[in-house]
């Protein structure tokens, strides 16, 4: 009988215990896809067929094993693998091991802190200084004067990254679902919005998916302040003023299409509980009516059981004027590791993917080889409204470091903006934004 | 070969020998990391580029001066109520199968499972059981009726933490249990029979013997709900990413966010060594305690 | 104590544990009310409602094939062979030389054992992902059993309270016979150990199991994963099938609570024993 013995040794157990629950059971998983915009997108377009410009005469010299990590987990076992076994066909002696990285962006800044890069993977966004330091030049694919947004990840004049897909984003709606509401056309105006959202509530439809509760689904929604400013250096353009977030700006007014879908409850029920699972399940069985996205998640609804016949995509509304305008953003870009061992392969994948996998067939999006366009129904559809097409642009050095040193989440503030009072969290986020500006000297 | 050795040599020899790997493991995989994160706090860096500059106390000074870091730091105390609460549930359970109650073995093996449950699967599982539209508590509480209580578990600013909360509490109940059915046991039996022969009632026996008997146990518990509500990281992460809007940030999902979001490992390595010292102040402060309370 | 009085309160008693019973069956039963469903059923009926068929492991096949669970069952369980065995081994030597021999660092080497099971070990990555990677561990099983290889506080703990009670005579019987103090621990103190290691076993296996940090951060190749990752990478694609993510939950829940079911006595061993005696 020794008390104390077993006290203790209790006491140590239970130590140990949660110790071992506290830390090492830590990190888990973050269900929502990070920032991925394209998290399910693939990028499509066309099949390139002049697949046999550049650098791919030695192929005979292209040999051994590389390592290719994606953001696009749900394709890993599936139409990726695919694309890898038609690679190690066409290149007899080659491997090609997918990583399929949930939190994606996370991981890799890790393994880019300990110099161990994939081979192939999607390129993380670093300072442009810093982008020779981590990615491979990719000048010599000789696609440099054959793709959309070049500039994104050029540094010096050399190319590190080229996007994985172009992104339209439009308001993507089930025509069934209109039709049930009795509305024959996609709306041209805000009016029109907001009266097609009245005819579908009444019809038991929820007018405006958002997957509000995931965050990244919502990022779209600054378009319409870009259309309203007239140009996508609406962010860059912060750097001009102390108070870039005004209730009467294009912030304000911008962001007010979805506060004000908010207020009249034309968003999902539970906007807390809605994400980007759910709801393409309910856009593809007309539970839901319309969503502001990119034109990738097309393949989603398709997925889902919606048929093509029954998407319709068109240009957002931003005010009563009737002209639309549209905007074409990059994604994640395809980037080889500068300390890749195999960089001939690693380069010679990245053109099979977009030249020749049948990546953008597949999932019916768009590539970004500017010769490469096939007619997708939607995207035409799309154009018919003839938009005036805006091009993303990427965000300055300056505007990130005072972003990040005000701890800018721009998912966070959207969502913030639409469900409380538009002036405070303006406030709030003027406030912060002076101080870190201050603060990092621009 | 050792037989002629003599025992003061061998004993050297094994000590070395014997704690050679152990301390290399943890050198390596522990303390190095924790000093690097001192050292880490200290410097300006992003968490890739090859550059880092000194910082000096700038990153605690902005520690210090986030509002929103201390507004997480509110959520645990949440968590911590919720410890609380499962503290004393964990010593009534305990007092109630420390007694002569039937099946007590099976009682125990069941209020104990979730312990060893895979953390990541009891949060799905949850996830599925709060979910406010399709989950089986808001089924089960629209079939009695209770309709108006049917709210967005995770989506409600007010109520999301206590959810949380509430899931921990269901997962590390059952330790704090066995830790302190393990303390009563070790109780004499001698002493409770001599206060029940003075005629104690049993609640007294449990008030004024058995209690001051185990406070150790009592300490100890409780430091282990501090440390992990002060901790509490993956619960928020899985379920709720911390939200609606930050509403269930906790200190740790902040630091996180600061390394990975905002590319500042000076600033989230500083977070990390603030928790960890506020960890070991919580600690000291309360061995003080219940050193006074015991004397 | 005497009965008459006694049974209201121990009907009281059965009442309350009996709540608690049911808080604590509630969430996994529903899932496996769900689990046998099919997709359409579960789509019709209330969650509460048994499932037409308790035999239709449809979906639990599909979620094996899918999430490659018997390719992450056998990972886990190379880890967990390699990194009981090797962690056993080296807290029963850290705990023999602590709990036997008096030297001038003594303390400080418990002391950082103590010191270090403070910190959370996620705040601590950069550092230990760059010695994972400098190792050339990294994307190899090696990086798990290696991690969870070293011994921690709570072993070190439970061996040194066994260790106080096994008489040093056995000690000093066998020097007197000439025995080496290596052939002392190898064939007195580890095998004296046995019911604290019985103890240690379940609970490594348990934390190693439940582990899904060090794989996902160091393990990211499809053929090394572990049954928590592929839960994980499961969900991300499949978050709103229910019916097939209950049976996916179930998978990675059920081999653990079977193990600690028929263990469940060594589980609690290392606490009672140590209270009786």
């Amino acid at each position: 009988m020794n008390k104390n013995v077993a006290l203790s040794l209790v006491m140590t157990l239970g130590v140990g215990l949660l110790a071992g629950c506290g830390s090492s059971n830590g990190n888990d998983s973050n269900t929502n896809a990070a920032n991925a915009p394209s998290a399910d997108a693939g990028n499509a377009g066309t099949n390139a067929n002049g697949a046999n410009a550049g650098g791919e005469a030695d192929s005979s010299a292209l040999k051994g094993t590389i390592t290719w990590a994606t953001h696009r987990t749900e394709l890993v076992d599936t139409d990726l693998k695919k694309y890898v076994d038609a690679f190690e066909a066409k290149y007899p002696g080659t491997e090609v091991k997918i990583e399929g990285l949930k939190d994606y962006e996370q991981t890799i800044r890790v393994r880019m802190a300990a110099n161990e890069l994939p081979d192939v993977l999607s390129l993380v966004e670093t300072t442009k200084a810093d982008l020779p330091k981590f990615y491979e030049p990719l000048d010599d694919l000789g696609l440099d004067d054959n793709i959309y947004f070049k500039d994104y990840n050029s540094y010096d004049g050399k190319l590190y990254g080229i996007t994985q897909q172009v992104a339209i984003n439009g308001l993507l709606y089930n025509k069934k679902a209109f039709e049930k509401a009795g509305i024959t056309a996609p709306p041209k105006t805000l009016d029109e919005l907001y009266a097609d959202a009245d005819k579908l509530k009444t019809a038991g439809i929820v007018p405006m998916a958002t997957a509000f509760k995931d965050g990244w689904t919502l990022q779209y929604w600054t378009d319409p302040a870009e259309f309203i400013y007239g140009s996508t250096k609406l962010r860059n353009d912060k750097i001009n003023s102390d108070t870039p977030f005004t209730v009467d700006g294009p912030y304000g007014q911008g962001l007010g299409i979805l506060k004000k879908l908010f207020d009249s409850g034309d968003l999902e029920k539970d906007v807390y509980s809605a994400t980007w699972d759910q709801t393409q399940k309910d856009l593809a069985s007309g539970k839901t009516g319309m969503m502001y996205i990119g034109n990738w998640a097309i393949s989603n609804l398709l997925s889902n059981g919606l048929a093509l016949e029954d998407i319709g995509f068109a240009p957002m509304p931003y005010d009563n004027s009737g002209t639309v305008k549209g905007m074409m953003r990059n994604d994640w870009a395809y980037a080889v590791s500068s300390t890749s061992k195999n960089k001939p392969l690693a380069k010679a994948f990245i053109k099979f993917m977009i030249e020749e996998s049948g990546d953008y067939k597949d999932h019916m999006i768009i590539s970004p080889l500017k010769d490469q366009q096939a007619t997708l129904t939607p995207i035409t559809d799309f154009m018919a409204f003839k938009p005036e097409m805006l091009e993303a642009q990427a965000v300055s050095e300056d505007v990130t470091a005072i972003e990040n040193k005000m701890q800018f989440d721009p998912f966070k503030f959207i969502q913030e903006v639409t469900v409380n009072k538009m002036q405070e969290v303006f406030d709030g986020y003027n406030k912060k934004w002076q101080a870190a500006k201050a603060a990092v000297g621009k | 070969m050792v037989n002629g050795m003599s025992y003061a040599l061998q004993k050297r020899i094994l000590i070395i020998l014997f704690l050679l790997v152990p301390i290399a493991l943890l050198a390596v995989f522990a303390l190095y990391p924790a000093l690097y994160l001192v050292y880490l706090s200290f410097m300006s860096w992003d968490g890739y580029s090859p550059d880092k500059t000194w910082a000096g106390i700038g990153n605690y000074k902005e520690v210090f001066a986030n509002k929103e870091i201390w507004g997480a730091f509110l959520h645990n105390l949440v968590y911590l109520g919720w410890g609380l609460l499962q503290n004393a549930l964990g010593l009534f359970f305990a007092i109630m199968l420390n007694s002569k109650v039937k099946g007590r073995n099976a009682y125990r093996v069941l209020l104990f499972m979730p312990y060893i449950m895979n953390g990541v699967a009891v949060a799905y599982m949850f996830n599925y059981v709060f979910n406010s539209e399709y989950g089986s508590f808001n089924t089960l509480l629209h079939g009695i009726g209770l309709d108006s209580l049917a709210i967005s578990w995770f989506g409600s600013p007010k109520a999301v933490n206590h959810v949380l909360g509430f899931i921990t509490l269901w997962k590390f109940m059952g330790l704090n249990m066995v830790i302190y059915l393990a303390a009563l046991q070790s109780v004499p039996s001698e002493i409770i029979e001599a206060a029940r022969m003075d005629g104690a009632s049993r609640l007294q026996t449990t008030l004024r013997v058995v209690l001051p008997n185990i406070t150790k146990v009592i300490e100890l518990n409780l430091f282990l709900t501090i440390i992990g509500t002060l901790e509490i990281f993956d619960l928020p992460f899985i379920l709720t990413g911390g939200g609606p809007l930050g509403a269930s940030d906790t200190f740790l999902t902040k630091t996180i966010d600061t390394a990975f979001k905002f590319n500042n490992f000076g600033m989230a390595s500083a977070m990390s060594v603030t928790l960890i010292t506020a960890v070991i102040v919580v600690l000291g402060l309360q061995r003080l305690a219940t050193r006074r309370w015991s004397d | 104590m005497n009965a008459a009085g006694f049974r209201p309160l121990s009907l009281i008693q059965h009442l309350i544990l009996w709540a608690a019973v049911v808080v604590i069956v509630f969430p996994p039963s529903v899932l496996v009310l769900n689990a046998f469903k099919t997709k359409t059923e579960f789509s019709q009926t209330s969650v509460f409602k048994l499932p037409d068929n308790f035999l239709n492991f449809d979906n639990f096949g599909s979620v094996i094939t899918r999430a490659h669970l018997d390719r992450a069952y056998r990972n886990t369980l190379i880890i967990i062979v390699a990194a009981v065995i090797g962690n056993v081994l080296l807290g029963t030597m850290v705990a023999y030389i602590l709990g036997r021999f008096d030297f001038k660092l003594k303390k400080a080497v418990l002391g950082a054992y103590i010191a270090v099971s403070f910190i959370p070990t996620i705040t601590t990555q950069v550092a230990t992902f760059t010695v994972i990677n400098n190792l050339h561990l990294y994307n190899t099983l090696w990086a798990s059993i290696v991690l969870h290889l070293g011994t921690n506080v709570l072993q070190i703990f439970i061996y040194l309270q066994f260790l106080r009670n096994i008489p040093r005579e056995l000690d000093e019987a066998a020097m007197m016979e000439g025995a080496s103090l290596f052939r002392i621990y190898r064939t007195i103190i580890f095998p004296l150990l046995t019911p604290a290691t019985a103890t240690i076993v379940i609970i490594k296996t348990i934390d190693i199991y439940n582990d899904m940090f060090i794989p996902y951060l160091y393990m990211p190749s499809q053929n090394l994963t572990v049954v928590s990752t592929s839960l994980m990478h499961f969900s991300s694609e499949r978050s709103t099938e229910w019916e097939l993510m209950s049976a996916a939950i179930l998978l990675i829940m059920v081999p653990i609570v079977v193990v600690y079911l028929f263990f469940q006595k060594y589980v609690f061993a290392g606490i009672v024993n140590g209270a009786v005696k």
